[in-house]
């Protein structure tokens, strides 16, 4: 269990015109997957960072579980119990990947076979044979398999809460969507609370549960990716997201996010898994001439339906 | 030449005294320096006054530098250890501080964001990255040290120096070039050890 509350969260830094943060209000629930997008600079980062209290705030309070991290919480031991992945991995380039994986577990002093098996675990979890990666250092592995190691280091510890800071900006759009893909699979599996920051659109509507927009310190609008796409609160997260752009629209939203449940087992035909879009649903639609399609998830197992009118519904 | 395989063990002992001041002022010199680069690290001013002070310790000639600290340590070794832990120092806090400078902000970010406390990320992280550049200003040490340790024959240090100075005070060429020559391979065989400690260490980074 992982609730955040903030609770008008100032940040001002020295020497700067108008405060980074200025005034933020949210609540995260727990197990959601959080995706704080806005421009460069608007503030996303600094927001992340008051979570695991490397900037702190000018005025303001952050709950965890409806306690504040500031008010006698260690920090050190606030820390070990959030993961945190960055964008430049962050990697120690003269540690193997097992030893990466292994801090966290280390400075909680756990058993070594303990750390042994939870390298491994973690390493089937994010795709990288462990026999062929374990000894591996940093330097010896492509972007996105460090980017890979960056995310099991962060769930080593096994903690409730993970922080996200443009994990996959400085790789490639393929390996990019690749990363995301695994990323969906993992959370449907762990249910952690995820904030994870982004400046890419379509990765925000991609992953999120709900999405925070920041403008200029100010949060905008939280909301489902759904409710950003379809009523924008205004013209900057309108023109933000793209609202007005259907066909990139049904590009990003995911079939089981409009989907609805399977109420009894009923006839099944043509099947479209999950995390599709809804590009793919109604171009499968069309080629299939059959008027709903059977929602699955990765053990082929139906989750719900969806139609023509469920698609049409959803945008604009 | 003769000289040497003539009197072994002379050479044998102040060859051995050598190392032990070149060594023995490295190894201080290297415990002086960590914590002092460690600390005035990110510290721009700080950094420029005491880099400052080093190098114009730097370039005091070492005849002279010895004569002012023989008023402080008498005419013994210990006067000759501190002048080669001076002349180390602007090499070794030089080095330190390129050496933390050159990892990328990211990872001490990740270290400090995962909760490592200052000194797990120093014994951890820190020590272990810039350990090849500290390990190439311990080679230009430990050669500059052996070089200016000669002179510390005239200062009852012992030492190779030694050779040299009676050498030349009796006009004896053999002593001279026997000492030269030893100096000169103890130099090498110090410079090509830590060249290759240099390597082994900086292998898994790149
Ligand atoms: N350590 C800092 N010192 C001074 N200003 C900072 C610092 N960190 C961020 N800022 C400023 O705060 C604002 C928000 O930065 P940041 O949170 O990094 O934005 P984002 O992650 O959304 O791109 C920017 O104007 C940035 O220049
Ligand atoms: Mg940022």
């Amino acid at each position: 269990m992982s609730t955040i509350r903030f609770e008008k969260v100032v940040k001002e830094f020295a020497g700067m015109v108008r405060p980074a943060l200025n005034g933020i209000d949210l609540t995260v629930d727990s197990g959601q997957f959080i995706v704080l997008l806005g421009p460069s600079g608007c503030g996303k980062t600094t927001l992340l960072k008051m979570v695991n209290r490397l900037h702190e705030p000018t005025s303001g309070d952050i709950l965890i579980d409806d306690q504040s991290i500031y008010n006698g919480m260690d920090v050190i031991h606030l820390r070990r119990k959030i993961g945190y992945v960055i964008q430049q991995t962050g990697l120690f380039p003269h540690m193997t990947v097992e030893e990466n994986i292994s801090i966290v577990p280390n400075l909680m002093k756990w058993p070594e076979e303990k750390t042994k098996s939870r390298v491994d675990e973690l390493l089937d979890m994010v795709a990288l044979p462990p026999n062929e990666f374990r000894e591996r250092y940093p330097a010896q592995m492509s972007g996105g398999q460090q980017q890979r190691v960056g995310v099991a280091r962060a769930l080593a510890g096994d903690p409730d809460l993970i922080l996200m800071d443009e994990p996959f900006g400085a790789i490639d759009a393929i390996t990019r969507t690749d990363l995301q893909d695994s990323l969906l699979k993992l959370q449907r599996q762990l249910r952690k609370t995820i904030l994870f920051v982004t400046h890419d659109v379509d990765e925000a509507l991609r992953l999120a549960d709900k999405i925070a927009i920041l403008r200029e310190g100010q949060l905008v609008q939280y909301g489902t990716p759904l409710q950003i796409l379809t009523q924008p609160n205004d013209d900057f997260v309108s023109e933000l997201v793209g609202a007005d752009d259907i066909v990139r629209q049904l590009g990003q939203i995911r079939v089981e996010t409009i989907m609805e449940p399977l109420l009894d087992g009923g006839p099944i035909k043509q099947t479209i898994y999950q995390d599709e879009s809804l590009r793919v649903a109604l171009s499968d639609l069309v080629k299939s001439k059959q008027d709903f399609l059977t929602v699955v998830d990765s053990g082929k197992q139906p989750l719900g339906t969806i139609t023509y009118d469920n698609i049409r519904n959803s945008v604009g | 030449m003769s000289y040497i395989f003539n009197n072994p063990d002379i050479i044998l002992k102040l060859l051995w005294e050598h190392i032990v001041l070149a060594i023995g002022a490295l190894l201080i010199a290297t415990v002086i320096a960590i914590p002092l680069g460690y600390y005035i690290h990110g510290k721009q001013k700080l950094t420029t006054v005491v880099l400052g002070i080093l190098g114009t310790l730097y370039t005091i000639p070492s005849l002279v530098l010895m004569i002012l600290l023989l008023p402080l340590f008498g005419l013994n070794a210990t006067t000759v250890v501190v002048a080669l832990v001076i002349y180390c120092q602007i090499i070794l806090v030089r080095n330190v501080i390129a050496g933390l400078d050159a990892i990328e902000p990211g990872i001490m970010e990740a270290a400090q964001g995962m909760g490592m406390t200052r000194a797990q990320q120093f014994t951890q992280i820190q020590l272990p990255l810039i350990l090849p550049v500290l390990i190439a200003g311990m080679r230009l040490s430990v050669v500059v040290a052996t070089a200016i340790a000669t002179v510390g024959a005239m200062f009852g240090a012992g030492g190779l120096g030694t050779l040299l100075f009676n050498g030349i005070s009796q006009g004896r060429f053999d002593k001279i070039i026997s000492g030269s020559l030893t100096v000169s391979l103890l130099a090498i065989v110090f410079n090509l050890s830590l060249q290759y400690l240099e390597k082994r260490l900086g292998k898994p980074l790149s």
